[in-house]
């Protein structure tokens, strides 16, 4: 046993020192510890070192059985053989979170609002965003002019109201019984009346409301918002862009008359609030409460509305993707350096200012970056799927070797985690900070792995946890996505350079089974293709509705169609 | 001499967070004093390094008591005290060189100025410093005016400061009062909508109630930013462990996904009685995913949580050997281990600089959090206890983490208490020593080890 007191002074850096030498500092050699819980005073230091044997007998009988879940490979505690599902992940977005956004019309709410859920949804926690403008136009199917939106316009008020409550309602709805975590409320929101009927709302139901401001003077972004997405918004389907966007102007007029923004010092001093200040050059941030609302607020402030093209790809042909195998760490075969070649005329052709390259930190894709003769970064987290024990097996030999775990992997290829390896989901964590990257990026070009291509891909294209495993990312093939409006544009483009397939199709027999995986649905109600949809103007009056339609004004005849949200374009 | 206590391995070449600073960012603190500009200061450096991001923090203060010897009172900062203001710009002047040397030649990738800097004269004088060297300029301002805030800040690290060696309490607290008062009068805050609104900075209001960020340039920024919107200052403790004693710890194995011995069950009893004696309200329980830490948990008959980012590092080919067999199979990858084990990858696996990388998270999240419990594995409890105790990349694999040990940690001031529990229930030594090069590191090893205990560790008895 060896005891020492302290004897030189310990450094400024601790504070708190002072109380500690005071009381009888005592100081040993780790391997030489022995010490027990009794005697110690309060501050946690004992003044007598007593050395005591405990036992601590177990007062609990047997602990609870552990058995694996088969698909995720988690350990499960079961009682009396029956399983009791533990947390699988920090349980951090509960209770259930209304982000309620506040601005003037033209300022980049839907955008944010789709932006942000479609990253919730990514990282595995299920939102959904609730557009107000979308019940109105479902109730009042002919918009005619501005003046629907005047303060004075009593009945068009009141419709707007009973919009915002048929909302609600399906916010309280997919919060409490569709196993929703986070609803976005896309509105103006610019009164404090409105807004202290949602806290209302919010403090009734054990939601949290997070609001985020958008607020925005730059007389050009607003155009350009305007133009690129208001004019062809269904209200203005058949107007030509001139009169639209001037309709458009005195529709904001009339909303800015009652817009009262969040006021931190005083009326909204107590709230958790984000403003974005001209489209992210300054972010207000208030009262942040909990894990999700600081992860909103980083995203918010890592992505930006600078036109720039996300290239994605695969390395090269390796030599296991010639055998058929997964995973390794092998080096490109002929035909995959061949690729590279192609993938450096491609790039310089494409003559981008400012590209950075990114790879994964195998062989593979850093043989394919260097043929580029650009600088470019090597990150670990871009690294492919760990196959875990099946690592450079062929399917066929996997088949033969572990014929269950085949057939699970087919079951549930997102949650499935292969043995000692990764799934999909985990993969999905990984890849986050590259994401964040990414969103702060301009031009990148990303060379990278099949299961992270899909990963990467699914983000951007806003795609289900069931849909990514089989999202196609042939080799030799650059996909390059833009983003437009609220959406992302994705162009295919072939090198030239043959390949083999290393692509799977989802099995015959699991292709009609019950989807388990209704885990993003990004889009408004109105939009989606729910089974369960339900009427959302119930309780509206539809005499109002009638009245307040009238004929006389017809600046703009629209003929009701669904809004179509996928802004896809597919060229290949 | 600036306090610099980080030592970074010069060859930290491949460092994941490398990508994220192109050219060298000094940071600038503002704010009157005991804003807590020093306790920012010191912790974003501390997370910064962690994060394999090279920073050091310059601190004015301790320039200028070098410069002057001994402090008198509050006189010394009056505005119209013109020999005092002289020497307090040299100081700066000294520093800003010192500065230009770290992020030049030694290395650095971040400078963190922590002064006052609350006139627009000294603001400017740095942002032509900046543009003369190429660098990024991030600035920090802590505002507040809650006094209470102000009291409780001055009592726990002014009063202690070696500007006031032996004083009283109430003399201490007076003067330094006063001391305010002085840069009060020429304070000029940053200025969002007018003067100020082209630089990159984060406004942090009221201890952390309230943010305003303005031009955030790039990635860097807007992780200190992150950072520093998830750090709060209420108290609360860290109680690591590692899972109870498993059947591979007695074979010696490495990795695998093995159950609890008999004596890890006893530890796991240990720790729930250990639990219910510290009376440990709201306590959350985090585990990884492997079976010993969950089977650890499940004895403490309260919820806990599982995530796979605490698993243990990734032995890749040497999971599940012993050391004598890695030897053996793996001469050469052995070797490779002992001559720099924080960058050593095993091959299919990871390193403990991946492991950092992968732990992130958990650091941010701990910093939220009230008090937690984490029931981890030796090399990932080495990794948090790093960050907590600021310990280099260096030193970090050789940490002491035994088996049947919870750390507790309490943030006190600018640094960390540890406190040790050794629960009494026998089990193996996994931790393999730093191997003795020569006799001269040997000496600096047991030199280092011992310094790790007169810091920050206090055992109980």
């Amino acid at each position: 046993m060896c005891l020492k007191e302290p004897t030189s002074k310990p450094p400024d850096i601790i504070l708190g020192r002072r109380r500690l030498t005071k009381k009888r500092l005592l100081i040993l050699d780790f391997s030489f510890v022995f010490a027990n819980s009794l005697g110690i005073s309060e501050a946690g230091v004992c003044n007598v070192p007593q050395f005591i044997l405990l036992t601590f007998p177990s007062l609990k009988g047997m602990p609870r059985e552990l058995t694996q879940n088969r698909i995720q490979k988690i350990w499960i505690p079961s009682k009396d053989g029956k399983p009791s599902m533990p947390r699988t992940c920090p349980h951090l977005a509960n209770p259930p979170t209304v982000i309620v956004m506040v601005g003037l019309p033209a300022r980049g709410k839907t955008y944010i609002s789709r932006k942000l859920t479609r990253y919730l949804n990514w990282i595995g926690i299920p939102t959904k965003v609730f557009n107000v403008g979308e019940y109105r136009r479902e109730a009042v199917k002919h918009y005619s002019t501005y003046d629907f939106f005047k303060s004075d316009n009593e009945d068009a008020v009141k419709i707007r109201q009973q919009c915002a409550l048929a909302a609600l309602r399906d916010v309280k709805t997919y919060l409490t019984e569709e196993e929703g975590q986070v609803a976005v409320f896309d509105a103006t929101n610019t009164t404090r009346e409105r807004r202290d009927m949602i806290l209302e709302f919010g403090a009734v139901n054990g939601f949290k409301i997070f609001f985020i401001e958008s607020v925005c003077d730059d007389p050009n972004v607003i155009a350009c918002n305007i133009l690129e997405v208001k004019v062809s918004s269904p209200d203005y389907q058949d107007c030509n862009k001139t009169d639209a966007m001037e309709d458009f102007k005195k529709r904001i007029e009339c909303y800015r008359m009652n817009y009262q923004p969040l006021d931190p010092d005083q009326y909204d001093k107590n709230l958790s609030f984000i403003k974005v200040i001209d489209v992210g050059r300054r972010f207000l941030v208030n009262r942040i409460q909990d894990h999700i609302q600081s992860r909103i607020v980083y995203y918010l402030m890592n992505i930006h509305v600078q036109p720039r093209s996300i290239y994605l790809c695969r390395h090269g042909e390796s030599q296991h993707n010639l055998q058929g195998r997964l995973g390794g760490d092998s080096g490109l075969s002929t035909r995959g350096r061949k690729f590279a070649g192609a993938l450096a005329k491609f790039v310089e052709e494409q003559n981008l200012k400012d590209l950075k390259v990114w790879t994964s930190q195998m062989r593979r894709s850093i043989q394919t970056a260097e043929a580029l003769n650009v600088p470019y970064e090597q990150w670990k987290a871009l690294n492919e799927i760990d196959g875990g024990v099946c690592e450079e097996m062929t399917y066929e030999e996997m088949r033969e070797r572990f014929p269950d775990e085949f057939a699970l992997r087919d079951q549930d290829k997102y949650y499935y985690r292969y043995p000692s390896g990764e799934s999909y989901q985990d993969l999905v964590q990984r890849v986050e900070p590259v994401i964040m990257g990414l969103e702060r990026q301009e031009n990148v070009l990303v060379v990278c792995h099949q299961a992270v291509m899909r990963c990467l891909l699914a983000y951007f294209l806003d795609k289900s946890a069931d849909e990514m495993p089989y999202l196609k990312c042939p080799l030799h093939t650059v996909l390059k996505l833009t983003p437009v409006a609220y959406g992302c544009k994705v162009e295919s483009i072939t090198l030239n350079v043959e390949a083999v397939n290393t692509h799977r199709d989802r099995p015959e027999e699991v292709k009609r089974g019950p989807s388990t995986l209704i885990r993003r649905n990004s889009v408004t109600p109105l939009t989606s293709p729910e089974p369960s949809k339900k009427p959302r103007i119930e309780g509206l009056d539809d005499t109002i509705i009638r009245e307040v339609t009238p004929t006389q004004l017809t600046l703009c005849s629209t003929s009701h169609t669904t809004l179509a949200l996928s802004t896809q374009v597919s060229r290949s | 001499d600036p306090e610099s206590y980080h030592s970074c391995p010069s060859y930290n070449v491949s460092s994941w967070a490398s990508y994220m600073t192109n050219s060298p960012t000094m940071i600038v603190m503002i704010g009157l004093p005991a804003r807590g500009k020093t306790y920012m200061s010191k912790k974003l450096t501390r997370y910064l390094n962690w994060i394999g991001v090279p920073t050091k923090v310059f601190n004015l203060g301790v320039y200028r008591r070098e410069a002057v010897k001994a402090y008198k009172s509050y006189d010394f900062f009056r505005h119209d005290n013109e020999e005092a203001m002289e020497i307090r710009k040299q100081c700066a002047l000294v520093a800003l060189e010192d500065v230009k040397t770290y992020l030049n030649e030694e290395g650095g990738q971040i400078a963190v100025f922590d002064a006052t800097n609350t006139t627009r004269e000294r603001r400017d004088l740095i942002l032509d410093f900046i543009q003369e060297n190429a660098y990024k300029v991030f600035f920090v301002e802590s505002v507040c005016d809650d006094p209470e805030v102000i009291a409780a800040n001055i009592l726990d690290v002014k009063v202690s400061s070696p500007d006031y060696p032996e004083t009283h309490r109430e003399r201490v607290m007076d003067d330094f009062l006063k001391r305010i008062e002085c840069y009060k009068v020429t304070y000029q805050p940053l200025d969002p909508d007018e003067y100020d609104k082209d630089l990159s900075f984060i406004k942090v209001m009221n201890v952390g109630r309230r943010y305003l960020v303005n031009r955030v340039q790039d990635y860097i920024q807007s992780k200190i930013v992150y950072y520093l919107m998830n750090i709060h200052v209420h108290s609360h403790s860290i109680y690591l462990c590692r899972h109870g004693e498993s059947e591979h710890n007695v074979q010696g194995r490495i990795g695998g996904d093995s159950e609890l011995s008999p004596r890890g069950r006893q530890f796991a009893s240990a720790l729930r009685e250990f639990i219910e004696e510290h009376k440990l309200s709201d306590l959350k329980v985090w585990t990884s995913q492997l079976r010993r830490t969950i089977q650890t948990a499940e004895e403490l008959g309260v919820p806990y949580e599982q995530w796979k980012i605490l698993n243990e590092i990734d032995a890749g080919v040497c999971e599940e050997m012993t050391y004598e067999m890695i030897q053996n199979t793996f001469p050469e990858e052995f070797a490779l281990r002992d001559q720099d084990k924080y960058h050593y990858r095993y091959p299919g696996g990871e390193s403990y600089q991946d492991l950092v990388q992968r732990l992130e998270p958990v650091i941010m999240e701990l910093e939220r959090q009230g008090n937690v419990l984490v029931i981890c594995h030796q090399a990932v409890m080495r990794c948090l206890l790093a960050y907590f105790l600021d310990k280099s990349g260096d030193d970090l694999p050789y940490l002491k983490c035994p088996l049947h040990t919870v750390m507790k940690l309490t943030p006190v001031a600018y640094g960390c208490k540890v406190e040790m529990f050794y629960l009494n229930v026998e089990a193996v030594n996994t931790h393999r020593d730093r191997p003795l090069v020569s006799p001269h590191l040997s000496l600096w090893c047991s030199l280092l080890q011992y310094e790790i205990l007169m810091e920050n560790i206090k055992y109980s008895f």
